[in-house]
């Protein structure tokens, strides 16, 4: 005789009952996720200024994207590029801050709050700061630059095509690299001295203990700073538009400035809307591929 | 009490059953994506202070109403100069907005330069783009150039099309420009290469100060007002900025001259701008608001609102209430005025346009390359049915 193995009924009250807890949240996140994201996916499979009825298209808006919209293919290049860049430089500079922060024995919090203060800023605030600061004439980096005999006074870095996007990389690792250095430092915290104390013993150098100790254990927060670094710098949008509007000639125009002026200058609504997919599922590529590729080596690292 | 809020509250006295609610909105390009998000989330919107650039695409969007069916506005459509009318739409005979003081004054562009400056480098004021070729030495000796432009502000750039253009086609900018949107004129065709050419060699000769790629408006007014900058090339708008700066040491006496003539052209023709009163569609009081119209287009009020405002209206007869002697140096330049060509143009070409030229400023790119791409971006419209004109 075999008995087949039923759930008490008591489980599945329980299990419904709980499920009732979770309910408000799941209308909560459909309500400001998955209602907004259909609601998104349809108007990209129109053509509409938005103050009509669209038309519907199919897949027209995706297919211009991908394969008839030069002024797009630039601005995907300069995002990736951009945050390829970003990447090394946020990592790099957050994580040479921590360390130097790290070797400070006493009074490390002011330094923390100095290299933190740029995150807390409005974008605005740092984008136009910046941009003067880049002003010919006026600026103060256009005027060092030229005591240096390396421009005239009357040049931008803005101004030039080839030069543009990387002067707004110099506001934006300013402002965040202090947030990778103190996802660094609370790394570097968890490291145990004693590791330290060993390798010194063992007559290691500083460089060595970096490389052998420091760095592979802060592999889980590497991974971190890179997938939070590119996440944010895939979206970019208020340095860019701040400081140049994606000019000069779309030399800085990246997919987040080109959706708002396809969206709220051309008043293409429905293709604007497809763009905001694409970048979509370019976030969420790239962000598998890191998650694949590093966090494996992090993983195997805590374990 | 501003001048502006006297007249409602003065319209609002003679007018007890009304209410008037004003709402300021950002300018330029965000104006428009808010004032359209407003009307589409429904609220509820009678009267639209709408500047021309945007009232062919609000008309072609059926968000306004055609003003020409209210028996009631005639007289005030008689008391405006009937180039204004011309200026904002296709179909003068069906006009959707009232060009009125209250909207905003009516500028022109013109070259705003320092008397002092000039006098200082042994300079009149420019006639010709020769002349200006020829200040860049004197002018370099006293520590400043010719002319400036807040190339950085893209918004600014058609502008410098809007001078030299008009000049390589005869004077005859809006057939011109109805024929390049058709696609019988190409972006890259030998006048709109000859624009770019221009522009660029304004930097490539000294003319246009370098520099000019990255300004924005606020530094251009500094370098003009420090003496940096012999001219500045803008409309009356600017004349509060301009007037308000602090000047050089060597002292600032701000004077106006006409656009300087290019190639053989007899005649520059300046942009005028302005904004206008429309009724929106969607209006629930149009009764009110065809009053409202009617109060602020009484050529007494609209008098009495310029001489307070020392600007210029769109009805003559105001303007000689305008006693400033800088805006009555601005009144001559009105008479061959034009509608600013970047109102015809699509959005997107406009935003082209607008980059192009910031490179063509920098001199990062060849004239030739420049026409491409705005050609590239017409092609692209045509072929997506999304030009105005099919």
């Amino acid at each position: 005789m075999v008995f087949a193995a039923t759930k008490p009924r008591r489980v599945h009250l329980e299990n419904a009952r709980n499920l009732l807890w979770v309910l408000p949240v799941f209308a909560l996140l459909a309500g400001v996720l998955v209602y907004p994201l259909a609601s998104g996916l349809l108007l990209s499979l129109q053509r509409t200024t938005g103050s009509a009825q669209g038309e519907f298209v199919g897949l027209e808006n995706y297919v211009e994207a991908v394969y008839g919209d030069g002024t797009f293919h630039q601005a995907v290049g300069n995002t990736v590029a951009f945050t390829v860049v970003a990447i090394v430089l946020q990592t790099g500079v957050g994580l040479l801050l921590a360390v130097l922060i790290s070797e400070v024995r006493r009074g490390r919090l002011p330094y923390r709050m100095i290299f933190f203060a740029p995150v807390v800023l409005s974008a605005a605030a740092v984008g136009s700061v910046w941009q003067w600061m880049y002003a010919p004439y006026f600026g103060l980096f256009t005027n060092a630059l030229a005591a240096l005999g390396l421009t005239e006074v009357s040049s931008s870095l803005l101004a030039s095509q080839s030069t543009a996007l990387w002067a707004i990389m110099g506001a934006f690792v300013w402002r965040w690299a202090g947030f990778n250095t103190v996802i660094y430092l609370a790394g570097m915290q968890s490291i145990p001295k004693e590791y330290y104390e060993a390798a010194m013993i063992e007559g290691a150098g500083g460089l060595r203990r970096f490389r052998h100790i420091t760095w592979p254990l802060l592999l889980p927060y590497t991974y971190t700073v890179v997938l939070l670094t590119t996440m944010g710098t895939l979206r970019i949008f208020d340095l860019m538009w701040i400081m140049t509007q994606g000019g000069p000639a779309h030399a800085t125009e990246t997919i987040a400035t080109y959706i708002f002026t396809t969206a709220f200058r051309f008043l293409r609504i429905g293709y604007a809307q497809s763009l905001a997919f694409v970048l979509l599922a370019l976030v969420a590529l790239l962000t598998l591929l890191l998650t694949l590729t590093l966090r494996k080596r992090a993983n195997q690292v805590v374990g | 009490m501003a001048p502006r809020k006297h007249v409602v509250t003065e319209f609002m006295a003679k007018n007890p059953d009304v209410t008037m609610e004003v709402r300021a909105l950002p300018s330029n390009i965000q104006w428009d994506r808010v004032a359209r998000t407003t009307l589409l989330a429904g609220e509820q919107v009678d009267l639209v202070n709408i500047n021309g650039q945007f009232i062919r695409a609000w008309v072609r969007d059926g968000l306004l109403n055609d003003l020409s069916e209210d028996a009631q506005l005639k007289p005030a459509f008689g008391s405006v100069d009937p180039s204004f009318l011309a200026a904002q739409s296709d179909d003068p005979t069906h006009p959707f907005a009232l060009p009125l003081t209250h909207a905003s004054p009516v500028h022109v562009t013109a070259f705003f330069y320092n008397k002092a400056l000039l006098d200082r480098a042994g300079l009149q004021p420019p006639k010709t783009l020769d002349d200006m070729q020829a200040m860049v030495q004197p002018l370099k000796s006293v520590g400043a150039v010719p002319l400036v432009h807040p190339s950085g502000d893209v918004g600014w750039n058609p502008l410098l099309v809007c001078w030299i253009q008009p000049m390589l086609v005869n004077n005859q900018p809006m057939e011109f420009t109805q024929r390049t949107m058709k696609g019988e004129v190409h972006y890259n065709g030998p006048e709109w290469i000859k624009t770019f050419e221009t522009i660029a060699n304004l930097t490539r000769d000294g003319v246009l100060g370098a520099g000019s790629g990255a300004l924005s408006v606020d530094a251009a007014y500094q370098l003009f007002n420090q003496g940096k900058a012999a001219m500045l090339y803008t409309g009356s708008w600017s004349l509060p900025a301009l007037s308000a700066g602090t000047p050089a040491a060597g002292g600032m006496d701000l004077h106006v001259t006409g656009l300087p003539l290019v190639e053989n052209a007899q005649k520059a023709q300046p942009m005028i701008a302005f904004n206008s009163y429309a009724i929106a569609a969607a209006s629930k009081n149009k009764e009110a608001a065809i009053r409202w119209l009617t109060y602020t287009a009484d050529p007494v009020v609209d008098a009495q609102l310029v001489e307070k405002l020392q600007a210029f209206s769109s009805m003559p007869a105001s303007n000689s209430g305008i006693k400033d002697p800088i805006s009555r140096e601005v009144a001559p330049w009105f008479k061959d005025g034009i509608v600013p060509l970047d109102w015809l143009w699509e959005p997107e070409v406009t935003t082209e346009i607008q980059n192009q030229v910031q490179a063509l400023v920098k001199g990062d790119t060849p004239p030739a390359a420049a026409a491409d791409a705005v050609q590239a971006r017409a092609d692209a419209l045509r072929r997506e049915g999304r030009s105005y004109y099919k």
